[in-house]
C-alpha cells in the first residue's frame, strides 16, 4: 500500500467541498483512502495523529491544500493531481455568475440590491465578516459556530441599532421570503411566522406546518445563545416585533430551550402586548396552562405546528386542540430481544424532546446531553440502559462533518446498537432538506437491513418539496421494516408504549 | 418602514460567504445569491488578522 502527500500552494476550498472531493476520490479504482484538507494547525495535527510523518505536512500553510492519498500501487504525483482536478471539476458546487467578487465591498459595487449576507466561514473569521456586512447595511445569518459570546453581543447590539437582523452565530436554519437558508426544508408560503433558537426545532415545525397544509411567512433562526442572560434575546425580540408588524404573518411561533428567567419575562411581556396570537414552546419546561389570553403553550413540536395551522387556516385555535395526546389503535409490537430504547439522533433539539417525553412517561434515560431529567453517560461511545445520544454534539463532530451531512459515524454506531442484545427499540431522526445528505435512508440501509427482532423507529423530518423526495425515503424505510413517523413526539410516545407493555 | 419589515417585502438577494453548497441551494430553490470567492483574510495567519482587526477597529472608531 502506498501513501502519498502532495501540497498545493494557495488553493483554498471550503470544508464541505473538500468532503465531497474526498468522497469521490475514495470511490476511484486503486484508491484505498483519500483526504483533502486545508493546512490549518488543527488539520496538520490530525494527519500527524494518523501516523503520517511527511515533513511537507508541517510546512503547509492555512491556505495550502493537503492531498493525502493511499493507493494499492505506486502513483506519480502528476497522476494524483490530474485525478484530483478531474474530481473537482465534476463535483464542485455550481455558482450563478462568471464573476465572483472576493469581498463584501466588491460585491456591493456590482450588485447594489444585495440585502442579506449568509456567513459560513470558519468560526474565527465569522465575526469579522458579519461586522463588515452589518456596516454595509446587510442583514446577516451566521451559520458558523465557534464565535465568542462577546462578539455575538457586539454584533447583535449593532444589528439592533441599525434594525438589521443578526441570525446566529450557530444559526443552522432560516427561511426568509420563502427561500431556505442553511439547513432548511422547502415549504409553501403562508401565514405562520417563527423565531427559533433551535435549528431542528424550527425545521420540525416548518415542515409539519407545510405537511398539514399551512405555510410559512418567515422563519427566523436566532442561534442557540440568543435567549441567554448575556445576549438578552435581542434577535428573538426583534424578530417578534417584525413579525407582529408583518402583514403576511397571522400567527407567531417562538421556540427555544428554557431561557434565562429575565429574558423569558421580556418575551412573555412583548408577546402579550402584540396584536397577534403567539405560540411559545420552551422545550422541556413544565406547562401550567395551555393558554393565557392570546399566548399558547403547546406540549411538543408537533403540537406547535397543529396549533399554528389551525390559527392560520380557521382564525382560531379550538378548545380541543389545547391538549395533545397520541392514540395508538393497535397493541404495541414486542421485540424478540432486548429491554431498552436506544436513540441515535442528528438533531439536538429532537434528542432533547425525546428525553423530555420519555422521562415524563417514567422511563429512566441516560444521555450525552445536559438534561435535567436524564443521567449523563460515562462514555458517549457506549450506550447504557435506555439511552438517547445526540451525534451532532461537539464530542462527535470535532474535526468531522455533521452526521446530517455524513452518515458514516451513525451507520457504524447503529450497527453496534442493533447487534447489542440489550437493545429493544431504536429511535432515529431522518432529517431531509437543503444541506442534508442526499439519501440518508440508503446510507443507513446496510445497518437497517440487519435489524431482525428489534423495533426500529424513524421520524422523517421533511416535505414533498425537499430535494430528497420524502415519499421515496418513507417507502424505502417501510420496505426495510422500519416504523415511520412524521411527528417526532408520536414516535417517542410509541417507543414508550412498546417498553411500557412489558415493564 | 423599518429595515427588517422592508426585507420581508423585498426580493431577497443573498451574498454567500463560505460554504459554496449554500449558494447552490438558494439558486436551486429559486432565490438569488452571489457567491464570494472567499479565502481566509491575512493568509489565514491569526496573529496578522488580529493586527488588521485592531487597525480597522481604530479607524472605524475615528470616523
Amino acid at each position: 500500500m502506498k501513501k502519498n502527500i502532495i501540497i498545493q500552494k494557495n488553493s483554498y476550498f471550503d470544508s464541505v467541498e473538500l468532503m465531497k472531493f474526498s468522497k469521490a476520490l475514495k470511490k476511484l479504482e486503486n484508491i484505498n483512502d483519500a483526504q483533502l484538507i486545508m493546512g490549518t494547525d488543527a488539520n496538520k495535527k490530525f494527519l500527524i495523529q494518523m501516523g503520517l510523518k511527511d515533513p511537507k505536512i508541517a510546512d503547509a500553510a492555512p491556505l495550502d491544500l493537503i492531498i493525502y492519498m493511499e493507493s494499492e500501487s505506486d502513483l506519480f504525483e502528476e497522476d494524483i493531481i490530474l485525478m484530483v482536478e478531474e474530481v473537482m471539476s465534476k463535483t464542485a458546487s455550481t455558482t450563478s455568475s462568471l464573476y465572483e467578487p472576493s469581498s463584501i465591498e466588491g460585491a456591493l459595487k456590482t450588485y447594489r440590491d444585495i440585502n442579506l449576507a449568509l456567513i459560513s466561514v470558519p468560526g474565527q473569521y465569522a465575526a469579522w465578516e458579519a461586522l463588515n456586512a452589518l456596516r454595509n447595511d446587510l442583514h446577516v445569518m451566521i451559520f458558523s459556530d465557534n464565535v465568542s459570546l462577546e462578539d455575538e453581543i457586539r454584533l447583535k447590539t449593532l444589528g439592533k441599532e441599525k434594525d438589521l437582523l443578526v441570525m446566529g452565530p450557530d444559526c443552522g436554519t432560516s427561511i426568509i421570503n420563502n427561500i431556505p437558508l442553511g439547513f432548511a426544508n422547502r415549504t409553501n408560503k403562508g401565514g405562520v411566522g417563527l423565531v427559533s433558537a433551535s435549528g431542528t426545532g424550527l425545521q420540525a415545525v416548518t415542515a409539519m406546518v407545510h405537511n398539514l397544509g399551512g405555510g410559512i411567512s418567515q422563519a427566523i433562526g436566532t442561534g442557540g445563545r440568543d435567549l441567554s442572560k448575556e445576549v438578552g434575546g435581542i434577535t428573538m425580540l426583534m424578530g417578534l416585533d417584525a413579525l407582529m408588524a408583518d402583514e403576511s404573518t397571522k400567527i407567531i411561533v417562538l421556540i427555544s430551550k428554557p431561557p434565562a428567567s429575565e429574558v423569558a419575562d421580556k418575551i412573555f411581556k412583548r408577546a402579550s402586548e402584540g396584536s397577534k396570537p403567539v405560540i411559545i414552546y420552551f422545550i422541556g419546561e413544565n406547562v401550567e396552562s395551555p393558554r393565557k389570553g392570546d399566548l399558547y403553550f403547546p406540549k411538543n413540536l408537533s403540537h406547535c405546528a397543529i396549533m399554528a395551522v389551525a390559527q392560520e387556516k380557521y382564525g382560531s385555535i379550538p378548545e380541543e386542540m389545547l391538549d395533545y395526546s397520541t392514540e395508538f389503535r393497535n397493541t404495541p409490537p414486542r421485540p424478540d430481544t432486548g429491554l431498552f430504547i436506544r436513540g441515535l439522533y442528528t438533531g439536538g433539539t429532537l434528542a432533547d424532546e425525546a428525553i423530555t417525553i420519555l422521562a415524563s412517561n417514567g422511563v429512566d434515560i441516560n444521555t450525552n446531553l445536559h438534561h435535567k431529567s436524564a443521567r449523563p453517560v460515562k462514555d458517549p461511545l457506549v450506550s447504557e440502559g435506555h439511552c438517547i445520544i445526540d451525534l451532532g454534539d461537539d464530542f462527535f463532530t470535532r474535526g468531522k462533518a455533521h452526521p446530517m451531512i455524513d452518515p458514516a459515524s451513525r451507520r457504524k454506531r447503529l450497527q453496534i446498537e442493533i447487534k447489542d442484545p440489550h437493545t429493544a427499540v431504536m429511535l432515529l431522526d431522518i432529517v431531509l432538506g437543503d444541506g442534508a445528505h442526499e439519501d440518508m435512508v440508503d446510507a443507513l440501509s446496510p445497518a437497517l437491513s440487519e435489524h431482525s427482532g428489534k423495533i426500529i423507529c424513524a421520524y422523517v423530518l421533511g416535505t414533498d418539496l425537499d430535494i430528497q423526495d420524502m415519499a421515496s425515503q418513507l417507502t424505502k424505510l417501510k420496505e426495510l421494516g422500519v416504523f415511520c413517523f412524521e411527528s417526532h413526539s408520536d414516535m417517542v410516545e410509541f417507543a414508550s408504549k412498546v417498553v411500557g407493555s412489558w415493564s | 418602514m423599518k429595515n427588517i419589515n422592508e426585507l420581508f417585502v423585498s426580493k431577497l438577494k443573498v451574498l454567500n460567504i463560505g460554504l459554496k453548497d449554500f449558494n447552490g441551494n438558494i439558486l436551486n430553490s429559486g432565490g438569488e445569491s452571489i457567491n464570494v470567492n472567499w479565502t481566509p483574510p491575512a493568509d489565514g495567519d491569526p496573529e496578522l488578522l488580529e493586527i488588521i482587526r485592531k487597525i480597522k477597529e481604530s479607524s472605524a472608531a475615528g470616523q
